[in-house]
């Protein structure tokens, strides 16, 4: 009953949305771009039936209602509710249920803001239009009511890696990211289309970019804390290509942004900022298509199906040629430069974007290539972190430094003399510091993280200093939390990276072993029985100098289906964590596997992650309230 | 429709439109061949290669030994790897039983980390389409052949690996082996 | 007395070498695809083909092979694809000259942008 109330609010949202479509062409044809009391009902009403036809959905996986396909495949009757809810959007035609409501949500709530008319009946002309493309496709293809008959009993979705709370809000967060990317997309479109690209377009694009942005921050944050702590191998980001498809738009928007902010302030830039704000959102559908489609191996991928990836593939490809061809018809011509010189504001931002696309750039020939070689010639290779972190860690330094000094130079003046002054302070403190860090800690000497490390705490004391000499700190807290939390961003993995260290070995109970400055003591295991797995715990304890830490990791045995997983044990303060993971043994039938890993500075990994969507949260509450 | 009224466009927008409209369709015919290509990873590293070197205890006799020499001196020879937990090749077995009965193929058997009760039983219900099978206890002489799972089938010219096929065999493979032997 | 002292320093040494041999250990694992996964290094994945070839890739290490020679023998069997550093090679040319090409004609666009400007 349930299903067939969301499968009805689907149709009818399609449709409503047929006519939105129709009485706007009819008011672009007339010059009439009124928002008149039709298009507002249509849009409104497309909101709420998509609403409904989400909350159908959830309920449907509430009450475990096995008619429906999707609920069959990924739910379970002893699964806790919060799962269950949460099932319906972890699957492919539930999130993309997901993905059209965010769609629409974003539209309806811009039609509340304050616009001129006629950018708003484009935007929310274009808009409705990715909506008919993606609702076509969820209703045809991946409806997630389609009904199953006869019903069945049970349900077969019960993968306990999966019940886990974060995994709850990652995708939503994520969501909100990509897609409301689609927003600015449309509003682009429609500022080239009307030949209103311009600082008025900027001062309003400016809260649609940075909102999803933020929330864009906080999914990818989630998704590598999860695999942080549930993957139990003591890593955060793999360069897996679902990761990628994650980072890629992030970086646009990021570079989208900062020429946003040159387009508000200076009138230029404005080819780069419409570019951008289209690009973000096809990296957005690029990430769509490569997570379902079937054509990437990874933990991630979605199952697969190739009809389905090129349902996709068209799709996006029809939307990346539409708004690519509007911007290169109606690219706005104006540009005004005036004054220039190298030591400006402007051109420090066009630096680091250029930086920001190179960086992206890489990412993206590194996701790719493997699939076009493959398409090409047959042969397989695979591209893992070695190939990010040789070419993009070089640059980083560069990037960081331009970073540090854009915002202390003036939008107008050629700055020299306030550069140099700068210069002359940050300079001998970051080197300081560093010095003291190197030296303290590192026993090797390594030019590329010695240069990370370097213009990291350089750009973290920038930021201080400006925080310290700002007049008025409401105006630009946001911009001085985000580069903050980039900085000790940059700085933590650095660190973290170079000082982890590992151990891998087999022990038993009773067993004490000393492996670098560690001792590792096997103290004893206890058994727990719950209702639907038995869970073994290891007690360790790890003694390093005069520290002891007590850890409890376990291995989990769950009846329905047999499956086995390891839960890590990882004790933290604010400097390192103690992790401590094991497995069953292959190699030696009395003892298990013990993974332990001493990773400094992971707390300051998310902590910077969360400053950087606090930065960019606090600014669109700002503007907000202008 | 401003812009659409707008067509006249200038010369240069209209090139790029097309060089972007032959990018995108040169995209989607290269994604789409990649959809449509087959899932499994089909290495063929070791084709044209001579098999490497192992001596293999016998499956049913105390002798002889399987010896990678023995396949060495053969014409052509088919080595099977497979084991009696592995349902697909349960499901492929007719198809050796036809190559050695109606085909006279001579085709050898790698036992996969298996259980000689297992294995031997096996072939007890299924027949054996062996001259001579050899136990991988640990795997390792698969992986020296380069394979990952089972069951998968090697095709043996004079001790060269002239074709491999991953996965049960089918009509087609068989077919091709029969060719592969006619040449 | 020179027994404990002999000892001690055998001790302190092989620790050293125990350690140094299990960072290579991990640092191969972490670079072999496991095959029959979805996206793992065979170091996190404890399916049956990962363990065969970390019990392998350990033999190999103990008989003296270098890290060079155990990836050219995966490689001789299993293509490049298992190997996760795209080495240099005529197939992943374009890879790593890919990023190169991209940095120069940016930055050789921003240069002309700059250039123009100044007039």
């Amino acid at each position: 009953m349930a299903g067939y109330i969301g499968n009805l609010a689907l149709f009818f949202s399609l449709i409503f949305n047929g006519f939105l479509i129709f009485s706007l062409i009819k008011g672009i044809r007339n010059n009439d771009f009124k928002n008149s009391k039709i298009i507002n009902f249509f849009n409104n009403s497309i909101f709420y039936l998509l609403l409904i036809s989400f909350l159908t959905l959830i309920y449907c996986f509430v009450v475990s209602d096995f008619s429906n396909v999707a609920v069959y495949q990924n739910s379970h009757t002893t699964k806790p509710l919060i799962y269950k809810i949460s099932g319906a959007w972890g699957n492919h035609e539930g999130s993309m249920v997901l993905f059209i409501l965010i769609l629409s949500l974003f539209s309806f709530v811009f039609a509340r803001t304050k616009v001129s008319e006629k950018l708003k009946f484009y935007t929310v002309f274009f808009q409705s239009i990715l909506i008919l493309i993606f609702l076509i496709f969820l209703i045809f293809t991946s409806n997630p009511f389609d009904q199953m008959d006869p019903k069945p009993s049970q349900g077969l979705g019960l993968n306990p890696i999966l019940q886990d709370p974060l995994l709850v809000i990652h995708p939503p967060f994520l969501y909100f990211g990509y897609v409301g990317f689609s927003l600015v997309f449309s509003f682009a479109l429609a500022g080239l289309v009307t030949n209103n690209f311009d600082k008025s377009w900027s001062k309003i694009a400016n809260f649609w970019i940075i909102l999803p942005w933020s929330l864009l921050t906080v999914g990818i944050g989630l998704g590598s804390f999860w695999a942080y702590y549930e993957l139990g191998w003591g890593g955060y980001w793999f360069w897996d290509p679902v990761e990628n498809a994650s980072l890629m738009p992030w970086l646009a928007a990021t570079a989208l942004i900062h020429s946003n902010i040159v387009t508000l302030k200076k009138d230029k830039l404005h080819s780069w900022t419409a570019l951008l704000s289209i690009f973000t959102f096809i990296m957005s559908l690029l990430g769509t298509f490569l997570v379902r489609s079937g054509v990437l191996n990874s933990v991630h991928a979605f199952a697969n199906d190739p009809y389905r990836g090129v349902y996709i593939l068209s799709t996006i490809l029809f939307i990346t040629f539409f708004s690519l061809a509007i911007f290169i018809i109606k690219s706005p011509k104006k540009s005004s430069y005036g004054e220039y010189s190298f030591l400006q504001k402007d051109n420090f931002i066009l630096i680091n974007n250029c930086f920001l696309i190179f960086f992206l750039s890489v990412i993206l020939v590194g996701t790719v290539y493997p699939i076009i070689l493959d398409a090409i010639s047959g042969k397989s290779i695979s591209v893992g972190p070695v190939y990010y972190h040789t070419i993009l860690a070089p640059f980083l330094f560069a990037f960081l430094f331009f970073m540090s000094h854009g915002p202390l130079v003036s939008w107008n003046k050629e700055d020299k003399f306030l550069q140099i002054k700068n210069f002359k302070i940050f300079f001998p403190i970051s080197i300081a510091i560093s010095s003291v860090i190197i030296f303290w800690f590192f026993d090797y000497k390594d030019i590329i993280s010695i240069l990370g490390l370097l213009f990291s705490v350089y750009l973290i004391i920038s930021v201080i200093f400006d925080w310290i000499s700002q007049k008025k700190l409401s105006l630009n807290f946001g911009r001085l939390v985000s580069h903050l939390g980039f900085g000790i961003l940059i700085f933590s993995i650095f660190i973290n990276a170079y000082l982890s260290k590992e151990i891998n070995t087999a022990m038993k109970v009773g067993d004490e072993i000393k492996i670098q400055e560690f001792i590792i003591k096997f103290k004893s295991i206890n058994k727990i029985k719950k209702e639907n797995y038995e869970e073994v715990f290891g007690n360790f304890l790890v003694t390093n100098k005069e520290k002891q830490v007590e850890l409890t990791p376990s291995i989990r045995k769950y009846d329905q289906p047999v499956q086995f997983t390891s839960e890590t044990s990882i004790k933290n303060n604010f400097i390192v964590d103690y992790y401590f993971a094991i497995n069953l043994s292959e190699f030696e039938k009395d003892k298990i596997m013990v993974r332990f890993y001493y990773k400094p500075l992971m707390f300051w990994i998310w902590f910077s992650i969360l400053l950087i969507a606090f930065g960019g949260i606090y600014q669109t509450f700002r503007l907000r309230n202008e | 429709m401003e812009f659409i009224k707008r067509l006249d466009l200038e010369m240069n927008s209209k090139y790029k439109i097309i060089i972007l409209g032959i990018t995108i369709v040169i995209i989607f015919i290269l994604f789409l061949r990649v959809l449509n290509s087959n899932k499994t990873y089909q290495p063929n590293q070791m084709i044209g290669k001579k098999i490497p070197e192992f001596i293999l205890e016998n499956l049913l006799n105390k002798n002889p030994k399987l010896d990678s020499n023995i396949l060495s001196g053969k014409d052509f020879t088919v080595l099977n790897i497979w084991a009696s937990w592995c349902i697909p090749c349960r499901i492929e077995h007719p198809f050796l039983m036809d190559l050695k009965n109606k085909n006279q193929i001579d085709i050898i058997g790698l036992n996969y980390k298996d259980e000689s009760g297992n294995a031997k039983n096996f072939l007890k219900k299924y027949g054996n389409p062996f001259s001579l099978i050899g136990v991988d206890k640990k795997g390792e002489v698969a992986i020296q052949l380069g394979a990952y799972g089972v069951p998968e089938t090697y095709v043996l010219k004079k001790g060269k690996i002239i074709f491999k096929h991953i996965g049960p065999l089918n009509e087609d493979t068989v077919n091709k082996i029969l060719e592969l032997q006619n040449k | 007395m020179k027994k404990y002292f002999f000892i001690i320093i055998f001790f302190i040494l092989s620790s050293n070498v125990f350690s140094a041999s299990e960072e290579l250990k991990n640092k191969i694992y972490k670079n072999i695809r496991c095959i029959v996964c979805q996206g793992q290094s065979i170091y996190e994945s404890n399916s049956d083909f990962a363990i065969d070839l970390k019990k392998l890739i350990s033999k190999k290490l103990e008989n003296g092979e270098n890290e060079k020679q155990i990836y050219e023998f995966l490689i001789s069997r299993y293509g490049d694809w298992i190997v996760y550093n795209p080495g240099l090679n005529i197939n992943s040319l374009a890879l790593w000259l890919l990023p190169l090409i991209i940095f120069i004609t940016g930055g050789f666009l921003i240069f002309r942008l700059n250039s123009k400007k100044k007039k």
